[in-house]
């Protein structure tokens, strides 16, 4: 499967090379004529220095992406690049003297070279480092004053869990391995998927997986370890999913990173829960905003 | 009710707020009867301090009285008399169990921001920022108190408000920055700051049996109150500090330095104007010219101590100096509960009557007069008190 998808990207690697190619000539040009350029542009002034400096970026990221045509990253540089020509060109339009035909023009080439960017960007990122990434992996510890006894005993009974993991919603224990859970990462997106308890040493070790028919691809483990002295016992998540769609893929790293946080909540809300009984929260305390909570409150958990 | 709120960099107001409720079984409501302005409230009204937002309610120095109690608060009744530390600490975790609160691992709702500030999150603290975890503060008529079988501690009749207030911080803290020093007896203490924490700080120094207490500060009154706790004072306006602490200690430096100053230090000549100006750029977050001080005059061997609080970087410390010399640098934010009882106990023998600070009083309603008198120290300003 590795090999199909590599397969399936070789068009998109040639047009990665051509784009690399181009962005050395144009920056050759813009470094080499700044002034022709800038006319040719439609700029009432010449700014040889601007287009100068874009030339050294439009040769760098060029070299660049000559040089490793399968990542998607320089091509990411480009699209940044063309940002910029962009919002360059439209204060073009505000100068006086001007020449509007040739800007708007100008304008239009810039935007549609963004566009094949973005693609040519989307279209390597699913075949770039795919073997290398493979399902993402997560794992954080934490450590929690309470024996290993004390917590497998709640984490076992899985339906304690959505009082302390902020994204699940409810997990129906059907018999003794098997369960169904529901998510909600964000708002109007719903998960549900069938687990299973593949493994399962008493006060050390639980591990699951989801079912194959299931709406994402998950497994990992929870392991309880005692520590040394009066220190308690350390909690260890594994886990690792995938996302199926090529969407999903794109927004991968973002996804993982929010997972990794959200389990590191978790993680808190596990120990506070354990330790204090409680878990620790302002939300509905009193302030001087009629919303309770602000944006800084939400990213600062 | 009304709270006192945070609304910018030099701007905050009295509002009008919604009455704080139990949330989590180990909540308590307090109605509030003396609540204090901290030098510490000072970075928040000066902008210093990352994490806040337009409506937070400040004040983690209050008293008042036990109006409502969460399901398993046992230890507290409606109507007890409390001073309620301003850390908030859980009593169950690691640290607090090693008595250090103020690193209560459980009480910091906001943890990802100190993670990314500080390395690692530290407990919760009243009206003090996201950084330590968000809590409304406690200048308001009503309190919301989290762990309040942990924190608060009953006031017994006979005592006045004003002589115990400030067990909530300042009193512990000056205490614990002295306890900090290791005092060894025939040991002279110099102390960066005669504010309400560097003068606990005097008495406490004398408690724990320094010989010589010397205390550093510019305005006349706190000057005039550290002489009378029996320090000799020096007014860094016009003198040298570093070489007259060299003069005053036959050249060896004091054996132990506390800086009660903190992050927004003052000085003269060519490091302040360092400090301003990077901090004005944003690229240092703290002027810490005290601590600078501290590092170069202290005896080799010394311990340094250091309450005043600091936010986040600090540039152009004398590290060479410190490591060279052997000097012990110790610090933290105070761990009040370990000190609220013995200190209690000092106050009820007449050791100590900590009212001795306060210079003024005044109604809820008239905090950001207060705030600003106590930043510009007019009319000889040192503590504030307000009244619900």
């Amino acid at each position: 499967m590795e090999q199909a998808r590599q397969q399936s990207t070789r068009p998109v690697q040639s047009l990665s090379q051509y784009l690399g190619w181009l962005s050395v000539g144009i920056g050759a040009l813009e470094l080499l004529a700044p002034t022709w350029v800038s006319r040719r542009a439609g700029f009432a002034r010449d700014n040889n220095r601007a287009v100068q400096l874009s030339g050294l970026r439009e040769v760098a990221t060029g070299i660049a992406i000559l040089r490793n045509p399968n990542s998607p990253n320089p091509i990411w540089a480009r699209v940044a690049g063309d940002a910029i020509s962009l919002s360059i060109l439209a204060n073009g339009f505000s100068e006086r003297g001007a020449d509007k035909a040739m800007l708007s023009t100008a304008s239009l080439l810039v935007s549609g070279i963004t566009a094949v960017d973005v693609g040519c960007a989307v279209g390597l990122y699913d075949g770039w480092g795919a073997e290398r990434r493979g399902p993402h992996r997560i794992r954080e510890s934490i450590t929690i004053n309470k024996s290993p006894e004390d917590l497998f005993r709640f984490w076992r009974s899985l339906n304690n869990l959505p009082s302390i993991m902020e994204y699940l919603q409810s997990v129906d224990v059907r018999d003794d391995r098997r369960s169904h859970w529901v998510a909600k990462p964000i708002r109007g997106v719903v998960l549900e998927w069938e687990s299973e308890v593949t493994a399962e040493e008493p006060n050390r070790l639980i591990a699951w997986r989801s079912l194959p028919e299931s709406q994402i691809q998950t497994e990992g483990s929870v392991r309880f370890e005692p520590l040394s002295g009066d220190r308690g016992t350390m909690v260890t998540v594994d886990m690792q999913f995938d996302v199926p769609s090529r969407f999903g893929r794109l927004f991968r790293p973002l996804a993982s990173r929010l997972t990794e946080a959200a389990t590191r909540r978790d993680l808190r809300r596990f120990k506070q829960l354990m330790e204090t009984g409680e878990i620790t929260t302002t939300a509905g305390q009193s302030s001087g905003r009629r919303t309770g909570e602000t944006w800084l409150d939400r990213a600062a958990h | 009710m009304k709270a006192v709120c945070w609304y910018g960099k030099e701007d905050i107001r009295v509002e009008r707020v919604p009455d704080p409720r139990i949330i989590n079984p180990r909540d308590a409501i307090v109605r509030i009867t003396s609540t204090a302005i901290c030098g510490s409230d000072l970075h928040l009204y000066g902008g210093f301090v990352p994490g806040m937002q337009k409506g937070d309610i400040l004040g983690h120095e209050f008293m008042g009285e036990v109006v409502e109690v969460g399901a398993t608060v046992h230890n507290l009744v409606v109507g007890d008399r409390v001073v309620v530390p301003f850390p908030i600490s859980c009593g169950n975790c690691f640290f607090c169990h090693k008595d250090l609160y103020s690193l209560c691992e459980n009480s910091n709702a906001n943890t990802a921001l100190a993670d990314t500030v500080w390395g690692h999150s530290t407990g919760g603290i009243f009206g003090y920022s996201r950084l330590t975890g968000g809590y409304a503060g406690g200048q308001a008529e009503y309190a919301r108190v989290p762990f309040a079988d942990v924190g608060p501690i009953k006031i017994p009749e006979g005592l006045s408000d004003d002589k115990v207030l400030f067990l909530s911080d300042i009193f512990p803290t000056g205490y614990m920055a002295a306890e900090a020093c290791a005092i060894e007896p025939g040991d002279t203490v110099a102390i960066w700051g005669c504010g309400p924490v560097g003068l606990f700080a005097i008495a406490s120094a004398f408690m724990f049996g320094a010989e010589r207490v010397i205390a550093i500060d510019k305005y006349a009154e706190r000057l005039k109150l550290a002489e009378k706790l029996g320090a000799e004072t020096l007014n860094y306006d016009h003198i040298d500090i570093q070489e007259t602490l060299k003069e005053r200690t036959a050249g060896r430096g004091p054996d132990r330095c506390i800086d009660a100053v903190g992050m927004e230090a003052h000085g003269h000549g060519l490091t302040n104007i360092y400090d301003r100006t990077k901090q004005a750029l944003m690229l240092e977050t703290d002027r810490p010219i005290a601590l600078r001080e501290a590092m170069f005059s202290c005896r080799g061997g010394g311990t340094i101590s250091v309450p005043g609080v600091y936010g986040g970087f600090s540039d152009k410390l004398p590290f060479g100096s410190v490591m060279n010399r052997s000097i012990t640098i110790k610090t933290g934010q105070t761990h009040v509960q370990h000190y609220m009882k013995p200190l209690l106990d000092r106050i009820q023998k007449g050791e100590i009557d900590p009212s001795f600070i306060i210079t003024h009083q005044m109604n809820l309603e008239d905090a950001p007069k207060g705030y600003k008198m106590f930043r510009e120290k007019e009319e000889g300003c040192i503590k504030v008190v307000l009244k619900p």
